[in-house]
């Protein structure tokens, strides 16, 4: 799960780590009142979209004037976040802007905790040369990155701060006061249950202190039965509704803008049958995966789902019977293609348990539901039957 | 002789009582494998399907052979179920349990380590050796004793391979799902070196997908190591960049662990991979063919 700049900066706080002075404003007036709150003539104006590359996209600006600040605000909260990256149809909603001090900044660096998920470890990285463009430059000069690799039993020391401080070539007198601040991120990573975090740019200020200019966050999903304070951080305006409204549903769902949708069970399998659809030169509309135990009522939400997508214009589904059985999904197949009238043709593939007796109650439904058993030749059709609509 | 269980594995099951592992231990016990006992806290005493229940792995373990342990307990318990299981001195953990934090998945692994236990999973079928054992929650009857050992880090896809060489009149030895979480216990590199050294089994089919560097490991490896015919499927070729696909460990990340990359590692090892999962049976009995 990933929070949003301010919210990462608030938990931040809490645990001694420096942020710069700011509130969030969901108004133009909300962001004049904190314009003369934080006081000062120029202010930071950031939009709170979960994304990468803002500044670069203009979504993070400097106001001089307390009438430049509204401006922006007013135009910010207007429009949606929209690059290359973001999948979400007409880009991110800005619901909210971050309204800060500006600093003085000494020297930008780069710090980042992950979990090393090769080594079982927990990598800390760093770099002098944070700040926009920090990704396109570590492509090009990748040994501009410094690597500490923490044992998770045993934790930071303060001998991986000085490496990382010395790295980076801080002045031996600042050794202290950066290790403070590493020695406190870590602790925020580990007892957060964080699996990403990266702040970029880590500000050094003229002052010689060190100051998260800014914070991207990814919490482990799994944990967050024990972080009740955390739970609530999750905006579900940033993610696409129709993929949120199917996971509520107990369905894996992942648009991708193709023209076949695909209803697996299994999360490999699901990936695999995309492939599948691409190599016989089509083009999946989406990942999913109805789970392990799914259930005739799931099956109909899936349908539902992907019936429901516009430029769905056939629908592959592949069913391998492990536990589940092949029968009771063909139900929930046919009860919800009635119901929903769905007009779209699908193409089923069955196999493992009970999987003839599936394709039997497909078959004696009288639905133009085709029923393939070899799985290529289900690919094959599928593919077909978008082509030949054309 | 297969690979790490057999007939006479000695097994308990951890969280017995619950639906999954109530459902599955009578599954297991139709196949024949050997459940001597079973945990679940505060159920002690009671017994089930034939199987006594304790409320501790150390009571399960006391005084008997026991080989390995089948955890079905919840996610928010189940890494300290595994803990238990390593320190009562179990040396083949199956965890099929999925969403297990990443963060107690760090520390599992530190004590496996200390203990010398083997984990399998979590999130992931478990393993069999067909005809003789089977831990875990995957389909018994689709499967054949032969000899082909299969790895794989996803459930469904694995039954795929599996019936595949079972239609192809290959067989397997034993049939190991690694799982689909970013921390797991065995990786794609023990698994062959084992089958390698088993006697039994004359090729090996390795299922990987996008996210991590398993399988570039596995490349490397099976590169200087493995004499034996490997043929490899990656799934995630049509995946997404920066977006999860259902397991937590299945992610391109900033360009890293993608189809491409894994593919192209395997084919540099020589390794024999297929495009279309449909192949990886056909390729292997081609294979053996000539």
């Amino acid at each position: 799960m990933q929070i949003h700049e301010y919210q990462a900066k608030q938990l931040l706080r809490a645990y001694g780590i420096p942020v710069p002075e700011g509130h969030t404003a969901h108004s133009v007036d909300e962001a004049r009142s904190i314009s003369r709150l934080l006081g000062g003539e120029q202010w930071i104006v950031k939009a709170q979209v979960h994304s990468s590359g803002r500044a670069m996209a203009g979504a993070v600006r400097l106001a001089k004037s307390v009438d430049e600040l509204l401006e922006i605000v007013d135009e910010m909260l207007e429009s949606r976040f929209l690059i290359e990256s973001i999948h979400v149809e007409g880009g991110l909603p800005i619901n909210a802007v971050l309204i800060e001090e500006p600093l003085e900044i000494a020297q930008q660096l780069y710090l980042a905790i992950s979990v090393d998920r090769d080594e079982d470890r927990i990598m800390c990285v760093a770099s002098e040369d944070g700040g926009i463009g920090f990704q396109a430059l570590i492509a090009h000069e990748p040994d501009h990155l410094y690597r500490v690799s923490v044992d998770p039993v045993v934790g930071l020391l303060p001998y991986h701060c000085r490496q990382v401080a010395q790295r980076l070539g801080l002045p031996s007198f600042q050794y202290g006061p950066f290790s403070d601040f590493l020695t406190r991120l870590y602790r925020f990573f580990v007892e957060n249950d964080i699996t990403s975090l990266e702040i970029n740019p880590l500000a050094r200020l003229v002052n010689g202190q060190f100051v998260t200019v800014n914070a991207q966050v990814h919490i482990d999903d799994n944990a967050l039965f024990r972080h009740s304070n955390l739970q609530d951080l999750r905006d579900f305006a940033q993610e696409d509704p129709k993929e949120v409204s199917a996971e509520q549903h107990g369905l894996s769902y992942v648009r991708l803008g193709g023209n076949i949708g695909c209803l697996v069970n299994g999360a490999g399998l699901a990936m695999a049958t995309m492939d599948l659809i691409k190599l016989n030169r089509g083009d999946p509309a989406n990942f999913m995966d109805v789970g392990g135990t799914v259930t005739a009522p799931r099956v109909s939400e899936a349908l539902r789902v992907l019936s429901a997508e516009e430029q769905v214009q056939a629908i592959l589904v592949n069913i391998f019977g492990g536990i589940v059985r092949c029968d009771i999904v063909a139900n929930g197949l046919v009860e919800a293609a009635r119901e929903l009238g769905v007009k779209v043709p699908i193409v089923v593939r069955f196999a493992g348990n009970h999987a003839e007796e599936g394709i039997e109650i497909i078959r004696s439904s009288g639905l133009p539901i085709q029923c393939i058993s070899d799985l290529n030749q289900a690919a094959e059709s599928v593919v077909a039957l978008v082509r030949d609509k054309r | 002789m297969p690979i790490l269980i057999n007939k006479k594995t000695r097994v308990i099951c951890q969280g017995i009582t619950g639906k999954q592992g109530g459902f599955h231990t009578m599954r297991m016990l139709e196949y024949g494998t050997q459940i001597i006992a079973g945990v679940t806290p505060g159920r002690g005493g009671e017994v089930y399907e034939g199987v006594p229940v304790y409320d501790t792995v150390r009571e399960a373990v006391d005084g008997q052979e026991v080989d390995a342990s089948v955890i079905f307990v919840p996610a928010p318990f189940a890494a300290e179920s595994i803990i238990e299981a390593a320190e009562s001195g179990i040396k083949l953990i199956v965890c099929i349990t999925e969403g297990i934090p990443v963060h107690d998945m760090l520390r599992v692994k530190a004590v496996l380590r200390f203990y010398g236990a083997k984990l399998i999973g979590p999130n992931g079928p478990g393993i069999i050796t067909p005809g003789e054992s089977k831990i875990g929650i995957m389909p018994a009857e689709i499967h054949m004793p032969g000899t082909i050992g299969i790895v794989s880090r996803a459930g469904t896809l694995t039954y795929e391979a599996v019936l595949q060489t079972t239609n192809m009149g290959l067989g397997q030895t034993t049939c190991i799902g690694i799982g689909g979480d970013p921390v797991h216990g065995f990786d794609f590199i023990e698994c062959l070196r084992m089958f390698e050294e088993d006697r039994k089994t004359k090729g090996m089919i390795m299922v990987g997908e996008i996210g991590g560097y398993a399988e570039e490991r596995a490349a490397e490896f099976i590169k200087k190591k493995i004499r034996k015919p490997v043929v490899a499927y990656v799934a995630g070729m049509a995946a997404p960049h920066e977006r999860q696909m259902g397991h937590s460990g299945a992610i391109v990340r900033r360009g890293q662990g993608s189809a491409k990359t894994k593919f192209s590692a395997l084919e540099k090892a020589d390794v024999m991979v297929v495009r279309s999962f449909t192949e990886l049976g056909q390729r292997m009995w081609e294979y053996f063919k000539g």
